[in-house]
């Protein structure tokens, strides 16, 4: 990295722009010039709108925009209601767990798609899954519960963003005066009239920018759909263009990039208008001193509380976890005599699973590295660049929103086979590595500027003014000061890049596979127990990634102690750290989620 | 409009006793200050009457009604209690106007839409907002919000008016002039009213009855003239603002006057016994005295019953310069007027000079410390 002052000079500024431009910009490009081409990614053909018209003829578009739309509406609703309870629980409430939540909502967030989708569609199997063999031992029908379909998407999809609307809930829900309630109350207004007139209407903004991000997400799931959907004959937007790509023959490459294109242009104007009716509406930021957001004491109702995250807890996290590693272990699914591990062993055997294994440790280490690095970069040159500088470089980092999973996927197809100097990466791990650190860019950025937020300007100013030159400043510094949460986004991300299905399963070639497609295909084969035992080995990995940074933080917390009481003046050389830079990983995400001034704010709109 | 009684009110969060045994009477129509430390409770005190905590034991009532009684189980809730309260921090809703704002309480009273309007005009053109009634809160200045909440407060008339340190989001000048509004506000609308406040000129200006708090406890209630003049305890006296604390012994208590001898000093001195108990001959006893009330005079001239003493440091203060003296085993805090004009000449470090006190100005504030042969005087 040049020196900041000439970064933010002309050449430095180009070739950034020109870098986020290549990654994030030139794929959604791709899309709308693949929409108007007659032939599939980097052959020969005519401009033309055969794409719209077939898409747009085809009657299976209209159910899948139909069944997409639905389960937009229901996600938004669901999981925007489920992070409201959450986030006011943990902001309002003296219940008891709620200390638990944000560290529950960390897992969630982390655990990938694929893993809901494949642990809930076994858990839902009737006769074999967990639940219905729970529910047959007690005397109920064993077929009770059938996880599929539309409502099985719906359940599942919300069970895994809701997550995602906590973090960005909870910052606004935190940062609101309790003075302000109270100060109803005095007025004469009861605990009802001052929910619907007070809290509702100030945190109205931020739960209807919640809504928004989880419509989206709604609108262009893939991974639950594909596994608990599509089963059962629930086919929506992301699962058709996919259908487009890999059931028709030819690939009808042109359809697709039509479907994928309307769903840009959704986002894209969702957006907008979200930053239209709720920017200027501004509510949280105002509070004077003496405000302290202090929880209620909500009496009795404490146990309804408590309850209800256990509940969650279980039905997000526990049974899925459970589910997953008892069918590891079962010669077949739903079988509980001769428990083994004779899965593993078949799965270890295989020659092509090894690979795959290796494959994805290698994409999930470097690929987090990078979209952490690159999220760093842009982070620290944001910092110091002119408003339009920094408006750029955040609006481009979040473009792989628009463009999101399946279509970014489709996207890289179009750049790589058509862009000329691009198309021998085409086929090569490269490519899969290049989509899977677009797409956790946007959850890797989260995490960095909101550290980055966390340090003082004066921190840098000093260094600056006692010699150190930008560079220094921004390595021995800033970096330094947030490493530990860089470190937790490193192993967030790369927990996301193992699991992510929607971007390997359109770039990979069976010799590059990853084991989230291989995960999926295992499934989709009936082979339940083998998937389930491949991903118990991605999950174990997970597990360990976390583990090793929770000894890390500690053994460096308990260091830094020691240091502080034998060798004050290391200890005093030390970076004086603000307040929360000693918390453990989990934390820290946590800790970055509380600040608003995070990129997500380009989506949410609280600048 | 409502008397307030307050009685054996305690108030615990785990360990901490903030509030301790209460008891407190406010009369009609009175404005009653709690002053006070932070954490001396007196904030606590004031939830509690507002509703806003629960106490763990004792009682309050509000006119005739009961509004809590730990004894009874009784809890009325803040809504019910038809107060108007003042926080420190506005706590004005950012999404409404400075209209919505005022006109909540009323519409929370279910009061005659067709009022509504009036009334809040009235609340705002008695905090000189009435033009501003359609902006923002949100675009007001910060002493534009502080009188909106007022007018909130103000605006569905409620029996008691409740203030949690008001003014000390303001900056000093600001402060000065909404002290005085507040004053005049309260004497044309004449609710009974309770202040919170840790600024004693805030309470000395605006308060019928001062109630001086320490660790959850009243140290002394009385009217400012009172408080000012003669604190009951040492606590009082440092908090109010007298600066030197001397220790000394009773020598003569005959017709009302006390004759103390202070430590070190060359001759007795007559004091005034603040309002705790009197002391008798040979009680150890702490003196309290305003820096303002010593005069310096060169030693030459100095009456008999002067102190003599060495300045060890000036301060210039604009109107006033502050000497500190060595006087015995005390060291005493002296503000005279800056000298104007052919007035006398300043001292300087290491002047000796007379220190006379004026006649009334030496308070007993309490008890010393116990001195092994106080026994044998008495």
């Amino acid at each position: 990295m040049p020196s900041l002052t000439r970064l933010r000079g002309r050449a430095g500024t180009a070739a950034l722009l020109a870098f986020v431009g290549l990654l994030y910009v030139l794929p959604i490009l791709m899309i709308v010039y693949g929409a108007f081409r007659t032939a599939a990614p980097g052959l020969p053909g005519e401009w033309s709108a055969d794409g719209f018209l077939q898409a747009f003829s085809d009657p299976r578009t209209y159910s899948t925009l139909g069944n997409s739309l639905w389960l937009a509406v229901a996600t938004g609703i669901g999981a925007t209601a489920l992070a409201v309870v959450f986030a006011w629980i943990v902001s309002r409430t003296d219940a008891g767990l709620r200390r638990m939540v944000t560290p529950l909502m960390v897992v969630v967030l982390a655990m990938p798609p694929l893993f809901f989708s494949l642990s809930w569609s076994l858990l839902g199997t009737p006769k074999f899954g967990l639940i219905n063999q729970l529910l047959g031992a007690i005397g109920l029908p064993d077929t009770l519960l059938s996880v599929g379909g539309r409502w099985g998407t719906w359940f599942v999809l919300c069970l895994k963003i809701c997550g995602l609307g906590y973090f960005i809930l909870i910052g606004p829900f935190l940062a609101m005066d309790r003075r302000l309630e109270e100060a109803s109350l005095i007025a004469g207004g009861g605990r009802l009239p001052t929910f619907l007139r007070i809290n509702v209407p100030m945190m109205a903004p931020a739960v209807l920018g919640a809504f928004i991000i989880n419509f989206i997400i709604g609108l262009i799931a893939f991974d639950v759909p594909l596994i608990i959907g599509r089963p059962s004959g629930f086919q929506v937007f992301a699962t058709q263009i996919y259908a487009f790509v890999t059931n028709d023959t030819p690939p009808n490459y042109a359809a697709a990039s039509a479907l994928a294109m309307v769903f840009i242009l959704a986002v894209v104007i969702l957006v907008a208008i979200k930053r239209r009716l709720l920017d200027r509406r501004q509510f949280t930021t105002l509070s004077g001193k003496g405000a302290r957001p202090e929880p209620w004491d909500i009496g009795r109702w404490r146990w309804l509380c408590n309850g209800f995250i256990l509940a969650y807890a279980v039905l997000a996290v526990v049974l899925p976890c459970v589910q997953i590693v008892l069918g590891s272990l079962q010669p077949l699914f739903g079988v509980h005599r001769g428990y083994s591990l004779d899965n593993y062993r078949s799965l270890l055997a295989d020659p092509t699973v090894v690979p795959a294994l290796w494959n994805t440790a290698q994409l999930a280490f470097f690929g987090g590295l990078l979209a952490v690095a690159i999220s760093l970069l842009l982070g620290v040159v944001g910092r110091h660049a002119s408003v339009g500088l920094r408006r750029t470089l955040e609006l481009s980092t979040w473009l792989p929103w628009a463009a999101h999973g399946i279509i970014l996927g489709l996207a890289l197809v179009w750049a790589f086979l058509t862009v000329p100097f691009l198309r021998p990466l085409f086929g090569t791990v490269w490519i899969v590595l290049i989509g899977l650190v677009i797409a956790s860019t946007p959850l890797a950025s989260r995490a960095t500027d909101a550290a980055l937020a966390q340090v003082g300007r004066e921190l840098e100013e000093s260094a600056r003014v006692s010699g150190a030159s930008a560079l220094r400043t921004g390595i021995g510094i800033v970096t330094r000061l947030i490493l530990p949460a860089c470190l937790a986004a490193w192993v967030i991300t790369a927990i996301q890049i193992a699991g992510n299905l929607e971007v390997p399963i359109l770039l990979s070639l069976p010799t590059n596979e990853t084991v989230a497609v291989m995960v999926y295909q295992l499934n989709a084969r009936g082979e339940t127990v083998q998937a389930a035992a491949l991903f118990c080995l991605v999950l174990g990995a997970a597990a360990l990634g976390a583990l090793l940074l929770a000894t890390g933080s500690a053994l460096r917390r308990r260091w830094r102690r020691r240091g502080r009481g034998s060798a004050p003046p290391a200890a005093a050389a030390a970076p004086v750290s603000p307040a929360g830079f000693d918390l453990p990983a989990p934390e820290l995400v946590a800790a970055a989620t509380r600040n608003s001034k995070s990129r997500t704010d380009l989506l949410l709109g609280e600048e | 409009m409502a008397a307030v009684t307050i009685r054996g009110l305690t108030k615990r969060y785990g360990d901490v006793t903030v509030v301790d045994e209460l008891d407190l009477d406010i009369a009609d129509g009175e404005f009653l200050t709690l002053l006070g430390p932070s954490g001396c409770g007196k904030t606590t005190t004031l939830r509690c009457v507002a509703g806003l905590e629960r106490p763990d034991s004792g009682e309050i009532r509000i006119g005739r009604r009961v509004m809590v009684s730990a004894a009874g189980g009784q809890f009325v809730p803040p809504e019910k209690r038809d107060a108007g309260m003042v926080f420190q921090s506005y706590a004005l809703w950012p999404h409404m106007t400075v209209r919505g704002n005022v006109a909540y309480p009323l519409r929370m009273r279910r009061r005659p839409r067709s009022q509504i309007p009036g009334l809040v005009h009235e609340a705002l053109s008695m905090v000189g907002l009435d033009h501003l009634a359609d902006r923002s809160v949100s675009a007001l200045s910060g002493g534009q919000q502080q009188r909106v909440a007022l007018a909130r407060a103000l605006v569905a008339r409620p029996s008691l008016l409740l203030f949690d340190e008001p003014l000390s989001n303001l900056d000093a000048k600001l402060r000065t002039s909404m002290r005085a509004e507040l004053h005049s506000l309260h004497k044309r609308v004449g609710t009974t009213s309770i202040y919170v406040t840790h600024d004693q000129i805030e309470a000395l200006t605006l308060s019928d009855r001062i109630v001086v708090m320490h660790d959850g406890r009243i140290h002394q209630v009385g009217t400012p003239e009172e408080i000012y003049a003669q604190p009951a305890d040492q606590f009082v006296a440092d908090f109010i603002g007298f600066e030197n604390f001397v220790c000394a012994t009773v020598v003569d208590t005959a017709d009302g006057s006390i004759v103390v001898q202070v430590d070190g000093f060359p001759n007795v001195l007559v004091a005034r016994g603040g309002s705790g108990a009197r002391p008798r001959n040979g009680d150890r006893v702490t003196l309290a005295v305003r820096a303002n009330t010593i005069t310096l005079l060169p030693p030459a001239n100095g009456p008999t019953h002067g102190i003599p003493a060495e300045v060890v440091a000036v301060a210039y203060l604009g109107d006033q310069v502050e000497y500190l003296l060595d006087a015995g085993p005390h060291a005493l805090k002296v503000r005279m007027a800056t000298p104007t004009g052919h007035a006398p000449p300043r001292w300087s470090e290491g002047d000796r000079v007379t220190a006379v006190m004026q006649r009334e100005s030496l308070i007993v504030v309490g008890s010393a410390a116990p001195v092994p042969f106080a026994p044998a005087l008495s």
